[in-house]
């Protein structure tokens, strides 16, 4: 344990925190809107389906390794669960997808599958990664092709239409409490994991195995599962994320999520875990979700083009990842 | 290194069949070969020789790219903002379109070289990760290629010498495709034949040992990053003039498919491996997989699959042949 004994380490610690206090007073300076329900749940509901992905990336990058098709995998995962269970439905004679591309039924099918092909797809990512030595930044980027390559193959570029769905819209659309269901989902899944992490062996052994392989597989950790096991975490979070998007549209496009891995990263990199391995957690991940979702919002409150909304996510990257690398290097020289 | 391979030779044929294997070098000209071999086979219309000096002209543009992109990857780091630089100093090359063709071109050059150069401080002097740098800068440079343009493309219309570098002939030869064989010979030399060529390996190779002989690692480093933007920003005069115009996302995606030549061209994205031959003869490759995919009517859909399978695939077998040879 590193000792916190000057306020100097204390700001360091809770900067996160701070600059979120900060940049919600300044979005309540800038815009009389910017507390009424409306804009705050748009806000969250936002915050969610990015910050959902980059929960996932986190685990990945904590274990020193990326994954960049959780994008494409937004979009692979419920299209193909909607094929498969058509085919299937197809065999014993009762019609899934009705004309003009409605699915008619199959909530619970539609859900377990979309998961499930999740968990498979990011299994298959850690196998590659791990058994063949490819570096993750290839495998993942090969595989971003060949998911989104057969989303559209499969369903021919066209989008399934879930609003005959009976109960699809609960995800996306309905609140508890004010508090929108999807924010919730994603606020529950990321406590447990930082749960999960702080109190349990599997978040030292996933922190051993980031920090240092090779001390890692001397203490007799098997780090090649355990960051199978990583990529495994960041395909159920994608395929969340893709119920969470399919939920809020009502339907399941092959082109959804396009460019949010980055965004994702982007997350993940303003919340301190900045593949130096072993460094940073979910915590800083959720409070950095929140910190991009109030930013965006700002922007475009303030009237400013998406143009600016790209220059300032990359000039926070840079600023977060040169803020987060030199607390490394003072608190190693303490 | 030159030692192991006199006793490899030595000691007969089982042994050169390993060293062989072992080097990427071997294995890329077979996957080039066998992409000849369908393309025959399937879609020999590919073989004419209008569409095969449309071929090397269009893969020639993504291998400039992707020559700088080997430079990167051989010490060690990589770059996702090429795409953003060819764009961004494209646009900024394009404010000097009123001085006339040159001084666009060279505005582009010094433009794609300064951004690079960024890039490579931050992670030689600033000891920043490069992935996340230049993940920063790939969204930062793509932003402002569209403040600066304000989102309009400029059109090329009378600027004729402009419009040659997309259309012209060179000895025969598509112009982009002299200039990529031109600079490949050049980098080949600079990589194989000079002392700071050699360091390129060394780094990548082993940094901690490059550092305890004395390499100024930062400056290798800030160096190949420069010229890894002055390679993407080579790459946009043609891209402008063969669509006519300067426009604010014209390199969208080139990052990832110079990743993959510079993979398929068998350097190894952890460093220190690698020729410059090497990504000349991927781009080729590249250029005719996604060619005769184009030709063969299997539709975009299905060519982004195999291109993703294709990159899969190839890095799978040269990490296992380069393990065990």
């Amino acid at each position: 344990m590193i000792k916190r004994d000057n306020t100097l380490n204390f700001f360091r610690d809770n900067i996160l925190v701070m600059v979120l206090v900060i940049i919600f007073i300044l979005g309540l300076s800038i815009s009389r809107h910017f507390l009424t329900g409306a804009n705050i749940s748009s806000i969250l509901i936002e915050v969610s389906v990015m910050g959902i992905l980059a929960v996932g990336e986190t685990v990945c990058m904590l274990v020193r390794e990326i994954d960049l098709s959780i994008a494409s995998l937004m979009a692979f995962a419920p299209v193909i669960a909607i094929n498969i269970i058509s085919f299937i439905k197809s065999r014993t004679g009762t019609p899934f997808i009705d004309a003009g591309n409605y699915v008619n039924s199959g909530l619970g099918y539609i859900v377990i599958l979309t998961i499930l092909l999740g968990c498979i797809v990011g299994a298959i990512n850690g196998i590659i990664v791990v058994k063949t030595k490819v570096p993750s930044i290839i495998a993942t980027l090969g595989m971003m092709y060949v998911l989104t390559g057969f989303a559209y193959v499969i369903s021919k570029g066209t989008s399934y239409f879930l609003t005959r769905v009976p109960g699809f819209k609960w995800l996306g659309s309905s609140t508890f409490l004010k508090i929108p269901m999807s924010f919730l989902v994603y606020i529950i899944i990321g406590i447990v994991a930082l749960l999960v992490f702080k109190f349990t062996k599997i978040g030292n052994r996933i922190y051993a195995t980031g920090g240092n392989e090779n001390a890692a597989i001397y203490a007799g950790i098997n780090t090649g599962n355990w960051k199978i096991a990583a990529f495994i975490f960041s395909g159920f979070c994608a395929s969340v994320a893709a119920l969470m998007y399919s939920s809020r549209l009502e339907a399941a496009t092959p082109n959804q999520g396009a460019g949010l891995e980055l965004i994702a990263v982007t997350v993940v990199v303003i919340g301190g875990t900045t593949l130096q391995g072993g460094k940073g957690g979910i915590f800083g991940t959720i409070i950095a979700s929140l910190i991009l979702g109030i930013f965006y919002n700002i922007i475009i409150a303030v009237g400013l083009v998406t143009w600016y909304k790209t220059v300032i996510t990359g000039l926070l990257v840079v600023g977060a990842v040169l803020i987060h690398s030199r607390g490394k290097l003072t608190k190693k020289s303490i | 290194m030159d030692i192991i391979k006199e006793n490899n030779k030595s000691k007969g044929f089982k042994n050169l069949i390993s060293l062989i294997l072992s080097e990427n070098y071997f294995i890329l000209v077979i996957i080039f070969i066998l992409t000849l071999i369908i393309a025959a086979i399937f879609v020999p219309r590919v073989f004419q020789v209008m569409n095969i000096l449309n071929v090397l002209r269009l893969a020639s543009i993504v291998g400039l790219v992707a020559i700088g992109e080997t430079f990167v990857i051989l010490t060690g780091e990589i770059d996702i903002s090429v795409g953003s630089i060819l764009t961004l100093s494209l646009v900024v090359g394009g404010f000097f379109l009123k001085f006339g063709t040159g001084p666009a071109i060279v505005g582009t050059l010094a433009a794609g070289l300064i951004l690079g150069m960024i890039n490579g401080f931050a992670v030689g002097k600033g000891k920043l990760t490069s992935l996340i740098m230049t993940l920063g800068t790939l969204s930062i440079y793509a932003g402002m290629s569209f403040i600066i343009s304000r989102g309009q493309p400029r059109y090329l219309y009378g600027f004729d010498f402009y419009l040659e570098l997309g259309k012209g002939y060179f000895l025969g030869i598509p112009i982009p495709a002299a200039i990529f064989i031109f600079f490949t010979i050049i980098c080949f030399v600079f990589l194989n034949l000079t002392k700071t060529g050699r360091y390129f390996y060394y780094i990548g190779a082993n940094e901690t040992a490059a550092k305890c002989s004395g390499i100024r690692i930062d400056r290798i480093k800030i160096l190949a990053f420069s010229l890894s933007g002055l390679f993407a920003s080579m790459a946009g005069p043609f891209i402008a003039a063969q669509t006519n115009r300067i426009g604010p996302s014209v390199g969208v995606g080139y990052e990832m498919s110079a990743i993959a030549i510079v993979v398929l061209g068998g350097t190894s994205i952890a460093g220190g491996k690698g020729h410059i031959i090497g990504t000349f003869v991927g781009a080729i490759t590249y250029g005719i997989f996604l060619n005769m995919l184009a030709l063969s009517g299997v539709g975009t859909y299905m060519e982004a699959l195999l291109r993703g399978l294709l990159l899969i695939v190839a890095v799978i077998i040269f990490q296992n042949i380069r393990r065990k040879g």
